[in-house]
């Protein structure tokens, strides 16, 4: 487990990451978004040891990782510009690797490379961005570490590869310890892999929820029924968004899809319907809720 | 990770990923190899050649090719430098600091492998090349004790000169954010005590005391360098090293690679790793780093344009210090930000900086600390040494007595020195250089106090006024035992005694008696021989002393070459007033230029500044003139608009002679008329 408790970061005048507490469960894949400039990078970068925290404390598995290369060895870290020795080749990479962390599998490496159609014995240096980043990867999770902490590094991956490397992480975490913490400010490009995801705005955490819990516990209904059910409506739901448009009326609705639409039927509207949410609609309306403009936000 | 199978794997790891230095280091050395075998390879030469040109010479050289020396330093500085640049650079760049400092190694263990590794690099290649170097020597059959000796001492300075400049440059590097600056912050680091801040006191104090002294009073800040201890650790100003004589400096490069190495460890300890790619690591630092630079760069351009102008100085002087200070400061702020419209920022400090270098300049232009009427208490002093050029230069120390040290006034003597010095000190500070016109000379006066210090005051004065107590004190024995060898010479040593007219030198065969009178007498004459009389009298002619060369000692017997004696001659000057020294030569049969016989005057040239030059041939001419005409060579204190100066053109014994003379410019006229 990750704790961050109370942790701040500043840059001058500019506090990028602001009195964060967070926990990171094992065994999910944990989201966190943000847009440029949310502090998802800082973040990262102190959870990896890179950068001291000017007050708090970030723990993993229950060590300050600070100048901790006990704490350190938990976890791999691939940074949004990852940097690759001048000539060197995957092989050498991965046997660099080898010394830093003994648990290394290099015949998983080897496996996965030669699965994914990466040559071994060309410099990286000739490969292309998204080769390097599924390089990256693929040493990450070889790296036998508990922990994997990726910074944008699913951003320019095509959907196929996004889709193999989820296949992998499930793999891995279904034979082995592990949690990958993965930054980006692309919420599609984390919907179809993250379990948890950790909203960054402005070097805070607007929200930390499981993926499905939100998607569980946000209905959207649109359904016909006359305007003076309105306020009986508000009253009796636990209403985010109502929006009218003539006799249609669209609302999203905390609560469980069937008790709600089965309520709603009591009123015998015309017409009534849950309509599945996508994931940027739910953060929309939990932001929103929290009184963010949070479409300026995401994209 | 710090148990020694680790840290052994990761040494080997960081070396594998720094594989072009690791190169250009074997490179450097080969080149090293190849530059000592082929200068090898020339002294053998050399020696081939002319055998008999002392074998002495040729361990001299070989030698010297061992010994430490300025090449093999600034190549321990620079590659020191250079290496830590490549292994610290990572710091500088967001990537591979994102990189290494997410690896599972402490700070400290990763700080010791990569100082180990540019170390190690250096070290054990400049031990196998020295190695290989000491082998060729000793196969060659011309190794010895001695040239091992001094092979290790090489090997050690350069370690140590290395290791002094890689913990600067390690400092630079954890200091910045940015490979230029930290190039710039070397440099900084590098010049700032022995060049910046050593000459800006000596700058400012020639400038505005007229009794400054130059002295070798700042080399304390050679030892704030890498740069200034490894030349004054190497430089040998063509002598042999010799480490008793650079033992000091032998110890203050570890010394100085060990406190900055502790230094540069804790601030890397401490640096954020956010620091990559700004300019400075520690924003606190840069203010003190600015204002310290700022100050003493804003004086040295006020001081430069100061000394440019041709009047309003003083006016020159404020604004150049307003404009560097300005330019100084606004630069490194630009630096700091990376951003030229940081030109104009933190003008409080700017403030600040001016008003300390305001403060400086005011303090040098009212004397603040009354620097120019320094004069010590007679009792709060020990020693007082007189130093007058024109006064020294022409009666020198002997060559017989270069190895006494000069005792100085002491005693009674003390307090007419100081008299002396208070009257010429009231000339010298109360004459406008600028606008009176007057003959002057300099005589410096050196302080050796009872609590250990030594004061230089330098006094201007002229000649044609000088003061009665200064004349005083310089016609004392106590002054003139210093710099006059025949006071204290051992005459049994005196191969010779003869005198030079200027145009002949001519032994004086005398007895023991006959030499020890004429070195009394002359004495005597001499010590009462005042300032005043020393400019207004000409010099007839020099008497000289032949001393033989001491025979070298410790050489070795193998190679030591008997050669024919060497002698030494010393010249004494014989002014008109010595009548009695006069007399006695005149009787040992010495005669002046004037009359040396079998000279024959061709032609006499006299150069006029306003009338230009005159040839004279005339016989009758060149005979009236003859007694009037001094040798310049000898009195070289007749340089007012009273003489005139020229060269006569004779014949003596079938060989033509030029000899540049003076005349009075009065007797000249009178004559010629």
């Amino acid at each position: 487990m990750i704790e961050l408790k109370n942790v701040n970061k500043a840059f001058g005048d500019v506090q990028a990451v602001d009195n964060i507490s967070l926990t990171i469960k094992d065994g999910v894949v944990m989201g966190l978004l943000g847009t440029n400039g949310a502090g998802k990078s800082t973040l990262l970068r102190m959870m990896a040891g890179v950068l001291k925290p000017e007050s708090g404390v970030i723990l993993v598995d229950g060590n300050p990782v600070w100048d901790n290369p006990e704490a350190k060895s938990q976890f791999f870290y691939i940074s949004d510009d990852q940097f690759y020795f001048p000539n060197a080749t995957p092989k050498e990479f991965a046997s660099f690797y080898k010394t830093y962390f003994p648990a290394f599998d290099s015949e998983r490496f080897c496996l996965l490379i030669e699965k994914i159609d990466l040559p071994m014995d060309r410099k990286i240096r000739t490969f292309s961005k998204g080769m390097k980043k599924q390089l990256s990867i693929l040493i990450g999770i070889c790296a036998g570490t508990p922990y994997l902490f990726c910074d944008e590094t699913f951003d320019g991956l095509d959907p196929v590869m996004r889709q193999a490397i989820k296949s992998i992480f499930i793999q891995e975490m279904e034979n082995r310890r592990f949690t990958p913490v993965i930054a980006s400010h692309n919420l599609r490009e984390l919907e179809d892999i993250c379990d948890h995801i950790g909203l960054l705005h402005k070097g805070g955490v607007l929200l930390s929820q499981d993926l499905i819990d939100l998607k569980c516990n946000l209905t959207k209904i649109q359904c016909v029924l006359p305007e003076e059910y309105d306020t009986r409506i508000q009253n009796a739901l636990l209403v985010l968004k109502m929006q009218r448009h003539g006799k249609l009326l669209t609302m999203t609705v905390r609560g469980e899809s069937e008790k709600v639409v089965a309520w709603l039927n009591s009123l015998n509207p015309v017409y009534c319907e849950a309509v599945p949410l996508s994931l940027e609609e739910i953060f929309i309306s939990e932001t929103e809720v929290a009184g963010y403009d949070i479409k300026s936000l995401i994209c | 990770m710090t148990s020694r199978v680790s840290f052994v794997k990761l040494y080997k790891e960081t070396l594998k990923h720094h594989l072009a230095s690791l190169l250009i280091t074997v490179f450097v050395f080969i080149v090293h190899l190849i530059t000592f075998f082929m200068n090898f390879q020339n002294i053998l030469e050399y020696t081939a050649i002319s055998y008999t040109a002392q074998y002495d010479y040729f361990i001299e050289r070989l030698t010297e090719l061992c010994s430490p020396n300025f090449n093999n330093g600034i190549l321990a500085l620079l590659m020191a430098a250079y290496l830590a640049f490549d292994y610290f650079k990572y710091m500088h760049s967001r990537k591979e600091t994102d990189f290494y400092d997410s690896l599972p190694v402490r700070k400290r263990d990763w700080f010791k492998i990569l100082l180990l590794c540019g170390i190690s690099v250096f070290v054990i290649l400049c031990t196998v090349t020295l190695g290989i170097e000491l082998a060729i020597v000793f196969v060659s059959g011309y190794g010895n004790f001695t040239i091992l000796q001094y092979m290790l001492w090489n090997l050690l300075c350069m370690i140590g000169i290395f290791l002094a400049s890689f913990m600067t440059a390690v400092l630079a590097m954890t200091m910045t954010g940015h490979p230029i600056v930290a190039i710039m912050g070397y440099a900084v680091f590098a010049s700032y005590m022995p060049i910046i801040l050593r000459y800006l006191y000596p700058a400012f104090a020639d400038t505005f005391f007229t009794t400054y002294v130059e002295t070798e009073t700042g080399n304390v800040m050679n030892f704030f360098s890498p740069a200034s201890i490894a030349y004054k650790l190497t430089y040998t100003w063509g002598r042999i090293w010799d480490a008793t004589e650079h033992m000091k400096y032998f110890i203050a490069v570890w010394i100085f690679a060990a406190v900055v190495g502790v230094i540069a460890y804790l601030l890397f300890l401490k640096r954020p790793s956010e620091a990559a790619g700004r300019a400075m690591s520690f924003e606190k630092a840069n203010a003190p780093i600015r204002v310290l630079l700022v100050i003493p760069l804003a004086l040295y351009i006020g001081l430069f344009l100061h000394s440019m102008s041709a009047f309003a100085h003083d006016a020159w002087l404020i604004f150049g210090v307003l404009f560097g200070g300005f330019i100084i400061h606004g630069l490194m702020e630009c630096i700091f930000q990376f951003d030229v419209r940081a030109l104009f920022s933190k003008k409080k400090q700017l403030l600040v900086s001016l008003l300390i270098c305001y403060g400086v300049v005011f303090g040098f232009q009212m004397d603040f600390f009354n620097y120019d009427e320094y004069i010590p208490k007679a009792d709060e002093v020990k020693t007082v040494y007189i130093t007058s050029g024109n006064m020294q230069q022409y009666t020198g120390y002997g060559y017989n007595n270069s190895e006494k040290e000069t005792d100085g006034i002491t005693g009674e003597y003390i307090e007419p020195a100081l008299e002396a010095a208070k009257d010429i000190m009231a000339f010298s500070t109360s004459v406008n250089w600028d606008a009176d016109v007057v003959y002057t000379d300099v005589v410096i006066f050196q302080y050796e106090l009872k609590n250990g210090q030594t004061k230089y005051r330098r006094y201007q004065y002229n000649v044609n006024d000088i003061p009665e107590s200064f004349d005083k004190i310089i016609a004392t024995k106590e002054y003139k035992n210093d710099i006059c060898s025949l006071y204290t010479v051992d005459r049994s040593k005196i191969n010779s005694i003869g005198y030079s007219t200027g145009v002949e030198y001519i032994n004086l065969n005398l007895t023991n008696e006959q030499m020890n009178l004429l070195i009394d007498t002359y004495l005597e004459e001499y010590t009462a021989l005042t300032y005043t009389r020393y400019y207004e009298e000409s010099v007839i002619l020099q008497f000289g002393c032949e001393y033989s060369q001491p025979k070298a000692e410790n050489v070795d017997e193998k190679f030591y070459v008997e050669e024919a004696t060497y002698y030494l001659d010393e010249y004494f000057p014989v002014y008109s007033s010595f009548k009695n020294t006069l007399s006695l030569l005149n009787e040992y049969g010495t005669t002046t230029f004037q009359e040396t016989e079998n000279l024959k005057v061709n032609s006499l040239e006299i150069y006029d500044k306003e009338y230009g030059t005159t040839m004279i041939t005339t016989p009758e001419l060149l005979d009236a003139l003859m007694p009037y005409l001094l040798v310049s060579e000898f009195n070289h204190n007749k340089y007012d608009n009273n003489w005139l100066y020229g060269t006569l053109r004779a014949t003596t014994d079938n060989k033509e002679i030029y000899l540049d003379i003076c005349i009075k410019q009065s007797d000249f006229e009178n004559i010629y008329k």
